[in-house]
């Protein structure tokens, strides 16, 4: 019994490291390159940031976004307010089928940034995070360079986010 | 070296990491299938699992060493969940979709660090989408009714209620059946977290109190 158990756990590992987790795939994906992002009643800074990273870090990838303000609900759709929960942002998926990802949400908590207050570079950094989570991107802590590392200094997708995942994907 | 290292090697590590954990996770207990219904309200013989959704967050705080999770929370305890009740719902309209938080009573076995007179706290955890959609921050673990946990908290005064929550979606220990059982899900354990998974519950709650 301990043997069959044991095979099993070691099996589910392997799942859960190679679909889930593995690389900086997290795993859900957008079912085409269409991606619509929905900014609902964002405060400027979130306005500012978001709007930056879909106008210049996801545009120049192989997806296809479009902005939109206070629109119908899109594939991704971001708010921020007071969630006071211990985080400073958050993805979540809000209509998966399978692999993919039909609509997400985007979440910026305005209740304790870091500091007292986002600085243009921290706002950035996060937006970058969370659309990056949008389109399937993992956290990828051990890069030096790219926002899906969680760096407040990091405003990019690395070679590997984008070469080796989003045109890929997409 | 991180366990979420990227790349080449840190998927290596994360197989291997991944593999070990699952291990000790599923002979400890492994995954339930539940969420908050009538099924919460009796006592489980694994008392904790992971929800179907994980959301991914940047938190406050990501913790490298029990040290610093010491020192992040406002009260440290150990205790048993003795109810599990529909908490607070935040979000909804320009908020983005509505979710209701977990509210768990924790029966004080001990404190470590904070008011020492507590004998029960209210501990929120996420979440449940509006709609039904039972998910947690990070793939992490949910408690339930009979868990037994070293809890990292601090008062959560944005909400209504201020109740308790985790410090983060590390700062809870299962102990389970005479072992440890990280609140992280078994293949982003931080290395201190995978040091742990497994341990004894007296190695733990040692290195607990010479953090202090």
């Amino acid at each position: 019994m301990a043997v069959v158990i044991a095979m099993m756990a070691t099996i589910a590992g392997v799942a859960w490291s190679t679909s889930a987790f593995a690389s900086n795939d997290a795993g859900h994906r957008l079912p085409n390159a269409n991606v619509t992002v929905n900014l609902v009643s964002l405060t400027g800074t979130f306005d500012t940031a978001s709007s930056f990273v879909v106008n210049s870090r996801l545009s120049p990838t192989d997806l296809n976004p479009t902005l939109y303000w206070n629109s119908s609900t899109k594939t991704v759709n971001v708010y921020d307010a007071n969630y006071g929960l211990g985080w400073y942002g958050r993805w979540s998926c809000t209509n998966r089928v399978g692999i993919y990802c039909n609509t997400s949400s985007v979440q910026f908590d305005l209740s304790s940034p870091p500091g007292g207050s986002y600085s243009d570079t921290e706002a950035k950094s996060l937006a970058c995070e969370e659309l990056g989570h949008s389109v399937g991107l993992d956290h990828n802590y051990g890069s030096y360079t790219s926002c899906m590392s969680g760096s407040w200094l990091r405003i990019d997708y690395d070679y590997h986010d984008v070469y080796q995942h989003i045109n890929v994907w997409y | 070296m991180s366990a979420l290292a990227t790349n080449a090697g840190g998927l290596r590590c994360r197989l291997t990491t991944g593999v070990i954990a699952t291990l000790v996770f599923v002979l400890l207990g492994g995954c339930g299938s539940k969420g908050l219904d009538d099924s919460d309200n009796r006592v489980d013989a694994v008392p904790y699992m992971i929800p179907a959704e994980g959301v991914e967050a940047r938190e406050r705080y990501h913790f490298s060493s029990l040290q610093e999770m010491v020192r992040a929370s406002e009260l440290v305890i150990i205790g048993s969940v003795a109810a599990v009740e529909t908490g607070p719902t935040l979000g909804g309209g320009e908020a983005g979709p509505a979710f209701t938080l977990r509210a768990l009573t924790v029966n004080v076995e001990a404190v470590l660090k904070g008011a020492a007179d507590l004998k029960s706290v209210t501990v929120v955890e996420e979440g449940i989408f509006e709609g039904g959609n039972e998910y947690s921050i990070n793939h992490s673990l949910w408690a339930k009714i009979g868990a037994r946990a070293l809890f990292f908290l601090v008062k959560l005064v944005a909400v209504p209620g201020q109740p308790y929550g985790l410090v983060n979606s590390q700062a809870r220990f299962f102990l389970h059946n005479d072992r440890v059982v990280p609140n992280s899900h078994p293949d982003r354990l931080e290395p201190f977290e995978q040091r742990l998974a497994g341990a004894g519950v007296n190695e733990l709650l040692g290195e607990a109190r010479n953090a202090l």
